[in-house]
């Protein structure tokens, strides 16, 4: 070494220079507009989270004060309950509003297996579900604190513990989704469980609603319940319940088990962590491969030379039916567009089985709105992809750019996928109403197709322009990485909730006059003008689209 | 400009403050293998970006076959075929799905765009990967593919990055021959490579591109001439020989780094 000693390796030292590359990547990413808006809007969201964990933890502290001075034991059972919940369940749904810090390349570098987790656990622990945990969980030993000081030592404990608890528990989720993620076929199967869940979880309110109003089955539910409610003392949101209950009766013995109870189960969910570290550690890198597929010669050319129908149909021929046919394969072949498709169906089963549930119907029942309803919540779940429409595109997106096609033809090729995607789920969502409720009135059936067509067309004139501003590569092997994010969402927010409000004032219009198809015709009269205003952006999205294709392809080649 | 198929005049491209191509100044004729050599962030890629429309450049101006790419941009991207750096691939398609989808956005009909589909699929060794997805190719599979897909529409002039990077000898030999076979129908291929050796055996004109400036242009003979009489150096120099003369750092004259093992 020609008389260089070789510096040691210091953890320290280390860790200084990531956060330093942190901050110094920060810093360059201000260097553009783009950049520094996303920057903006990310202190905004963060401002605005910080203010829910404040006001969390005040309500935390409140409650925690009430539920122990006075001994309202399932008041606090209900607090740590929702605290868990919101804490696990919050980050699987927020990849819009937070950004999950890839550290897994540090693997290269000669850091050792301790400083690598907890460069880990650090960059993890920054974002909402933490800050307003841990701010909830602070109001909550503070509440706890000044109802019964006496119990200092175990608040301090049990709360901290249970803090440090839900923190692994939710990294050791993140860590083991993305194992899942990172292979195409498991991730689809992920997909498709989660998306299961996630309808089930919404039958429960209709499932209660049913209880509420047949004493007989609600009791054997209880009852059943009641068994498993005696396993969930032991499990970790009702174990500092238990600390604080028995070392307030003085049964420091059964304290003492319910805090050693709560530090096995960290252990747990840290031994769980621990394993999906050491492989990230010693290099496991999962490819995009599937499982192997069937070896069989392509289809030749005399199976895929068929002319298809849709050929014939209008815009469907040129290049932007040759867009559109490829965008509809891109997200045919994704789990979350079946979803997204199923789900206005299954939100109008749940709302009729919520009115049904108690023999007649009331509240939330469709009553004839159903089909507005699903074509409400269609509009939500399909035009969001108008906003960021070449995310999925990666790099493949160099082709708009190097092929003999206007941009604006790329646009409105994705554009007629998608409206030819929401044009169908419009049929089968009338055909759902017409048998899950009942068919809408004629007039309010119009008002709603005019309404929706009139809110796409605004939002792909908006999308158009904000995919080109802000893309965002999708990338489903990573959390957090799998959809829209910063100004893009939000404005996407703004359009489409602007959009319903128009047209839904039109409509309203109509109904108070008494003249339904008065408000159809106001809807018209808007959907031309938008159908104007859409045609005339897609000149200034051409010009945009050259302006930010080095910006739009380097954002969609990153690795 | 004149009929070259490949002309440019003063292209430049600045990144603020930095110029990472300057002035380039190109004549590439109908019917040339075209070899564009340069270092590491010489401006090869940005050069072929701006050819290909993936870059607008800050001044300057470029012509194809006659054509002002900036007047006419679509009319030109149809008589061109290209490999861009990415290999601007769809994913989540397949072989045969991607290639007709990029034959019909090149304006060829289903039917023509299915049969060349199918015809360059068997010519690339790529027809059993049959439904498997692009983003389940090998590296290698993929290269083949973005370059089946650059020639699905017979064009005149071709452009490729770096086409041979990750393709097996076996692959190469078939590639090399399909793109000798278009040289001799009178294509134009416009190439960058770092591997020299296969610049030297396939192209007959090299233009090398250094910190951004068109250092060297012309035949293999007339560099090698030009090199020759300047060194007055014996026997006949190889292509890497003639690039590290011309660019000017030839092994050997950089100082050791004492502490590497």
């Amino acid at each position: 070494m020609a008389g260089v000693e070789r510096a040691a390796l210091s953890t320290r030292v280390q860790l200084q220079a990531i956060a330093q590359v942190r901050r110094q990547l920060l810093v360059n990413s201000l260097r553009t507009v783009t950049g520094t808006l996303e920057a903006i809007s990310r202190v905004i969201s963060g401002l605005v989270f910080t203010g829910l964990g404040f006001g969390g933890a005040v309500g935390f502290a409140v409650g925690g004060w009430w539920a122990l001075g006075r001994g309202h034991w399932a008041v606090l059972a209900a607090l740590l309950w929702g605290l868990f919940v919101f804490w696990q369940v919050f980050p699987l749904a927020s990849s819009t509003f937070s950004e999950q810090v890839d550290v897994s390349h540090l693997a290269r570098f000669p850091l050792s297996f301790r400083a690598y987790c907890l460069v880990r656990v650090a960059f993890g622990a920054v974002d909402v579900a933490t800050l307003v945990g841990a701010l909830c969980c602070l109001g909550l030993a503070i509440g706890l604190l000044v109802a019964r000081p006496e119990l200092v030592g175990w608040i301090v404990v049990g709360v901290t513990l249970y803090a440090a608890f839900n923190l692994l528990l939710s990294q050791m989720i993140f860590a083991w989704l993305e194992r899942w993620l990172a292979r195409r076929k498991t991730r689809e199967l992920l997909t498709v469980l989660f998306f299961v869940v996630i309808i089930a979880v919404q039958f429960i309110g209709p499932a209660v609603n049913y209880m509420d109003h047949h004493r007989a089955a609600a009791s054997a539910t209880a009852s059943q319940a009641m068994v498993w409610l005696h396993f969930a003392d032991w499990l970790p949101p009702s174990l500092p319940l238990r600390a604080l209950r028995f070392a307030g009766g003085g049964a420091w013995g059964m304290a003492m088990a319910a805090v050693a109870a709560l530090a096995v189960w960290s252990v747990v969910v840290l031994r769980l962590l621990n394993l999906r570290l050491v492989r990230e550690y010693r290099g496991e890198v999962w490819s995009e491969s599937a499982a192997p597929t069937r070896r069989r010669k392509t289809a030749s050319a005399e199976v895929t030379a068929r002319l298809r129908w849709w050929d014939r149909l209008p815009g469907w021929g040129g290049a932007a039916g040759t867009i559109a046919e490829k965008e509809l394969r891109y997200l045919l072949r994704s789990p979350a567009m079946y979803f997204a498709l199923a789900m206005p169906v299954v939100l109008m089963l749940i709302l009729q089985a919520q009115g049904l549930g108690g023999g007649h119907r009331h509240g939330l029942a469709l009553s004839g709105f159903g089909f507005p309803v699903g074509v409400a919540y269609t509009l939500l779940a399909l035009t969001n992809l108008s906003f960021n429409q070449f995310g999925n595109d990666g790099v493949g997106a160099q082709l708009y750019f190097v092929a003999p096609v206007a941009f604006r033809t790329v646009l409105r090729g994705k554009n007629l996928a998608l409206g030819t995607l929401i044009a169908l789920e419009i049929v089968v969502v009338f055909i759902a109403a017409a048998l899950v409720d009942r068919p809408p009135a004629l007039a309010l059936a119009a008002a709603t197709v005019v309404g929706m067509a009139f809110a796409s067309l605004c939002t792909f004139a908006a999308g158009n322009m904000i995919s080109l501003t802000f893309p965002r590569k999708v990338d489903f092997s990573r959390m957090g990485k799998q959809g829209l994010r910063g100004v893009g969402s939000m404005v996407a927010l703004a359009v489409e909730g602007g959009a319903v409000a128009i047209a839904g004032l039109a409509a309203v219009a109509g109904i108070l006059l008494h003249r339904p198809w008065l408000g159809v015709g106001l809807e018209l009269v808007l959907t031309a003008a938008a159908i104007v205003v859409y045609q005339y952006l897609l000149g200034p999205a051409e010009h945009l689209a050259g302006r930010q294709r080095e910006a739009l392809l380097a954002e969609l080649s990153k690795a | 400009m004149g009929e070259w198929a490949i002309a440019t005049q003063g292209l430049t491209r600045r990144f603020d403050a930095f110029t990472a191509v300057d002035e380039v100044s190109l004549k590439v004729a109908p019917g040339q293998f075209f070899g564009f050599l340069g270092p590491n962030g010489a401006g090869k890629s940005t050069t072929i970006k701006m050819l290909t429309g993936l870059l607008a450049p800050t001044s300057g101006s470029m012509e194809i076959l006659g054509l002002d790419f900036q007047a006419h941009p679509v009319e030109v991207k149809r008589q061109i075929g290209v490999v861009p750096e990415g290999m601007a691939l769809f994913g989540r398609l397949t072989g045969a799905e991607y290639l007709n989808f990029v034959g019909r956005m090149y304006g060829l009909d289903r039917l023509t765009a299915a049969q060349r589909s199918g015809e360059l699929l068997e010519f690339m060794q790529l027809a059993e990967a049959g439904r498997k997805l692009v983003t389940d190719y090998s590296h290698g599979m993929q290269k083949k593919l973005a370059l089946a897909a650059a020639v699905i529409h017979g064009p005149r002039v071709l452009f490729l990055d770096e086409p041979f990077e990750g393709v097996d000898a076996v692959a190469a030999v078939t590639l090399k021959n399909m793109l000798q076979n278009m040289i001799a129908r009178g294509a134009t291929i416009f190439l960058t490579s770092h591997v020299l050796e296969i610049v030297e055996r396939l192209c007959s004109h090299v233009a090398i591109i250094y910190k951004g400036r068109l250092v060297a242009q012309g035949s293999l003979e007339e560099l090698r001439a030009g090199v020759e009489a300047e060194a007055a150096a014996g026997g006949k120099l190889t292509l890497e020989q003639i690039f590290l003369r011309i660019v000017g750092t030839e092994g050997g004259t950089r100082p050791e780094l004492s502490w590497l093992a």
